[in-house]
């Protein structure tokens, strides 16, 4: 193990805003994995996801001084990632969210799914979250995974708080139709 | 939160392992795409050259001001030629008297014009303006050594700088292998200002060699403190692998 790699972030950072190529690759390497993937759960893509992934870390090296440590840099990163996925999405017209009437998605009403048709295979779910239609999908990645309060989702695909909501209880029923199908 | 949602929570880090990642095509993608390089450090900055153009402009400009001095300065009343026989000039000691040969007066420079000689040029310069010079250069002689004063403590200051951060950095125990570029850079300065000295070494100089001297402590003291700044990176480099 080389000292680069053990080194913590904010002299990881310090080297790579100084413009050491050694230390841009090791925070390359230690971030690449967590937002391509991040971009590819968005995208649903995996072309898009290499071109905006490389898109994502190249902001990253010319934006690093803009950096004030008021988070990890991996959140800042994820910021980033977020933020540049859903500019692509809107810009190719991908941020419209398919109308879904309310009233048929009560939580009460969600069925059980039997959880052995899905336990214990995180890649079953990862595919069928892929499959999702583009809005829920977002919505559901932003708001479970990414942490997103609905307020905060709403505001970044320019929905309601509502939708948001909406959306999500759809991608959870879609996701466990697929499941329960799969299975 | 359905049991779905706690379990894609509870293997949240597996989401981001799923897919081969491409990691080293997008990294030469990226690199393509130029990382903003930061210009490296310089270490390679020419002092030779900039102490060499300070001291050429230090020579020219004192000879610049000198020549200025000369065209104001009232012609010199020479006495009138006389010539006599070389026979009748004293003899230096071991000197071989010479064959009968005639020398101009004003070409020997031991000897001093008589009294009636300078009475006899004083005669013909206006009283105010033969002694105007005399006046005009004991002030300016008063004004030099006032400057000289200043800049003479201000050299001080600066040597005494020059020799703290010498005792610092531990010059005298420097790796000189790992300093290389700038500890020549260093001994060149010092070659340059060995050469003022000897060039600009009379009194009539001595302002402009002051000047130049003061130029040399704060170019010594930048590259010194480039070599601070190296041994400090060196050090924290050394930090770093110590980790491990």
């Amino acid at each position: 193990m080389t000292a680069i790699e053990t080194i913590s972030e904010i002299e990881l950072v310090q080297l790579c805003r100084n413009g050491d190529e050694q230390a841009q690759r090791q925070l390359y390497s230690r971030y690449v994995g967590a937002m391509f993937h991040t971009v590819l759960r968005l995208t649903a893509n995996r072309e898009d996801a290499e071109d905006l992934t490389q898109e994502v870390f190249i902001k990253v090296f010319e934006k690093l001084d803009s950096f004030r440590g008021e988070s990890t840099v991996g959140a800042w990163i994820k910021r980033v990632a977020v933020n540049t996925t859903l500019n692509f999405l809107r810009q190719a017209n991908r941020l419209k969210m398919v109308a879904v009437e309310s009233q048929n998605l009560p939580p009460e009403a969600e069925p059980e799914v039997d959880e052995t048709a899905w336990a214990n295979d995180i890649r079953r779910i990862h595919e069928a979250m892929g499959e999702l239609p583009d809005g829920c999908r977002l919505v559901f990645n932003l708001h479970l995974l990414e942490g997103y309060r609905h307020q905060d989702v709403a505001q970044m695909l320019g929905i309601t708080e509502s939708t948001s909501k909406t959306q999500y209880m759809r991608a959870k029923r879609i996701l466990r139709e697929k499941l329960m199908v799969g299975n | 939160m359905n049991d779905l949602e706690k379990y894609i929570l509870k293997n949240r880090d597996e989401l981001d392992h799923l897919e081969p990642v491409p990691e080293e095509a997008m990294w030469k993608k990226i690199r393509a795409n130029s990382i903003p390089q930061k210009p490296p450090t310089r270490t390679g900055f020419n002092w030779k050259l900039l102490a060499i153009a300070t001291l050429v402009l230090s020579v020219a400009g004192w000879g610049l001001l000198f020549f200025k001095k000369q065209a104001t300065v009232p012609p010199v009343v020479t006495p009138p030629k006389q010539e006599v026989p070389i026979a009748e000039q004293p003899l230096e000691e071991n000197e071989m008297p010479a064959v009968e040969q005639t020398v101009p007066i004003a070409a020997r420079q031991p000897d001093k014009p008589t009294q009636e000689q300078i009475a006899a040029a004083e005669r013909k310069v206006p009283p105010s303006i033969a002694k105007q010079p005399k006046r005009k250069a004991k002030r300016v002689t008063e004004e030099e050594a006032a400057a000289q004063t200043t800049i003479f403590a201000e050299e001080q200051e600066l040597q005494q700088l020059v020799v703290q951060k010498q005792q610092e950095i531990g010059l005298d125990t420097l790796d000189r292998a790992t300093y290389a570029d700038l500890l020549k850079e260093l001994d060149e300065l010092e070659i340059s200002v060995a050469e003022a000295r000897r060039d600009l070494g009379g009194i009539p100089q001595q302002e402009r060699l002051m000047e130049t001297l003061i130029r040399y402590y704060e170019l010594k003291i930048r590259i010194l403190e480039q070599i601070n700044y190296e041994i400090n990176k060196q050090k924290y480099h050394e930090a770093l692998e110590k980790r491990i």
